[in-house]
């Protein structure tokens, strides 16, 4: 299943690559002090927003990102640490565009199999569609955030 | 060739010398330097022991005049102790009348035939000692004499050049292989942008779009069938992605080979109801893990012929060792097919191109109305 959501963060797009490019622990929403941290194998947390965060860990790993001519893409991929309950697996691009010098919009572009198995596919797909599009859009936000705040913090 | 005067030992060292400067590869230069040492001056046996990078003792021995089996009876090869040894720190021409009477002499080994005379000389280039040419027993006389050592100096000299030709030839080979390699990777790269850039996008948004009608309609059929469309985009992205960033195949991530394949025949017994067992040797498995994601994409291609052609009831998917090497088998009870009016289609070439690039060898077995085994074998 797909899920796809965006948002526009009050910087250049320059900055918001150079902040993905860098250790992810300033970037990924949630991430445990105490995590496995592995190479690019990372534990963090993610959930459907403030309101009912599930906090699961979640693996993720992110691949080497590819520079495109109208955007940059960071390929992310996430799996449940422990039982997997509810939560999907996630193939997911997170996608940045310039729009202007001040300005970059920040997306992402999730594929996800849907969870419990042959099961999952039996009950309400439009409720698990919601589920995965909040998922994205938590984590998205979060991860904008967090850029954002950093770089307020340099600044 | 040996006995001969200095014009003729001139002729033949001008032919040594051509006939080493065809040479381009470093081990046949060497080996042709023995060879032509051995026939100039009629030497019965003859070696060139190359020298270890501090110049100390021999890391390679070529020899001529002994079989492949009169030199396993010999066990480890010299490493340059007795006279081996004195020519290499002497470092200078040495000749020999009766090697067990020299005082340098530390015997042969077990199995070693007899050699009475000695004639060895150093090959060396830029200042640098690259190795030693010992001959043995002159065939037509008692000892070596002063021509033997005369053109056997001249062909050292000679050989010194071949070698380091050979050396610069191979260097610029692995420059072009590695050059190659860039050029491949650059392309790779640019052919990844773009599908990202462009198709895996498209196919991203006509998935979301059917996604969309599957979850707006109240027909349940065209509901399944818009889904199963998704699920087939779906695949078509992970595969790009896959190509794209050199990932495993997603069914790999955190997971063993044996739980992948376990984990692919069930989705494939979902998919096309042809109840499916995976039988792994963990031994098996376990060599194969550096070439787990080709074999997850081996079987991936031979379930997909079986769900497309096979018309199966049952298929067994199966990893193991045995004499042949390391076995990756899919065999189905479908209804088979001839393998020679078949040989290229179904996929078939596609797993028999795969297979082949890995070094495995690809088997197929299969008669018409009693299934089929399609088998890749990889070195253990």
């Amino acid at each position: 299943m797909f899920a796809r959501y965006f948002v526009e963060l009050p910087i250049p797009a320059d900055d918001v690559e150079r902040a993905l490019s860098r250790d992810p622990r300033g970037w990924i929403p949630g991430l445990a002090e105490q995590a496995n941290f592995k190479g690019d194998r990372l534990l963090a947390e993610v959930g459907f927003g403030e309101a009912i965060r599930l906090r699961r860990n979640v693996i993720v790993e992110i691949g080497k990102p590819i520079h495109a001519s109208s955007k940059s893409f960071f390929p992310l991929r996430w799996t449940a640490s422990g039982h997997t309950g509810l939560f999907p697996a996630l193939d997911a691009d997170i996608e940045v565009a310039s729009l202007g010098s001040y300005r970059a919009q920040l997306a992402m572009s999730a594929r996800y199999v849907p969870p419990l198995g042959a099961v999952g596919r039996t009950i309400d797909r439009a409720l698990l569609s919601r589920v995965a599009e909040a998922t994205v859009k938590d984590f998205l936000d979060r991860v904008g955030e967090a850029i954002v705040g950093e770089r307020a913090t340099i600044a | 060739m040996y006995g001969m005067n200095p014009q003729e030992g001139d002729r033949r060292l001008i032919e040594a010398g051509m006939a080493l400067a065809s040479e381009l590869s470093l081990d046949a230069v060497l080996l042709r330097i023995v060879e032509l040492a051995v026939d100039l001056t009629g030497a019965r046996y003859g070696a060139l022991g190359v020298l270890t990078p501090d110049g100390r003792s021999i890391e390679e021995f070529i020899t001529v005049g002994i079989t492949a089996e009169e030199r396993a009876a010999l066990g480890d090869p010299p490493i340059g102790h007795g006279l081996l040894g004195a020519l290499i720190r002497e470092a200078r021409p040495m000749r020999i009348p009766d090697i067990g009477a020299d005082p340098r002499s530390v015997g042969f080994p077990p199995n070693h035939p007899p050699m009475k005379s000695l004639l060895g000389a150093p090959i060396t280039g830029r200042g640098k000692v690259f190795g030693n040419i010992y001959l043995t027993d002159k065939q037509d006389a008692d000892a070596f004499d002063d021509e033997d050592e005369r053109v056997l100096v001249v062909l050292a000299t000679q050989a010194a050049v071949a070698v380091e030709n050979a050396r610069l030839y191979d260097e610029t080979e692995r420059s072009g292989r590695e050059l190659q390699r860039l050029q491949v990777l650059e392309e790779r790269e640019r052919i990844g942008k773009e599908l990202h850039d462009g198709v895996i996008q498209s196919l991203f948004a006509v998935g979301m779009h059917l996604q969309g009608l599957a979850t707006a309609t109240d027909d349940d059929n065209i509901s399944r069938n818009l889904e199963s469309a998704v699920e087939d985009i779906d695949h078509a992205i992970r595969d790009l992605r896959n190509y794209i960033f050199g990932l495993r195949p997603g069914i790999l991530a955190d997971r063993q080979l044996d739980q992948a394949l376990k984990e692919m025949a069930t989705d494939f017994a979902a998919r096309s109801g042809v109840v499916t067992v995976v039988d792994v040797d963990a031994d098996a498995a376990s060599r194969l893990t550096s070439r787990a994601a080709d074999v997850v994409q081996i079987v991936r291609e031979a379930l997909s012929n079986v769900g497309r052609h096979g018309a199966a009831t049952t298929c067994r998917v199966s990893v193991e060792r045995n004499a042949a090497g390391l076995v990756i088998e899919v065999d189905d009870d479908g209804q088979g097919f001839d393998v020679e009016l078949t040989r290229s289609g179904m996929g078939l070439q596609n797993l028999q191109e795969r297979v082949g690039s890995l070094g495995g060898v690809f088997q197929i077995e299969s008669t018409p109305g009693e299934g089929t085994t399609v088998r890749a074998t990889f070195p253990s």
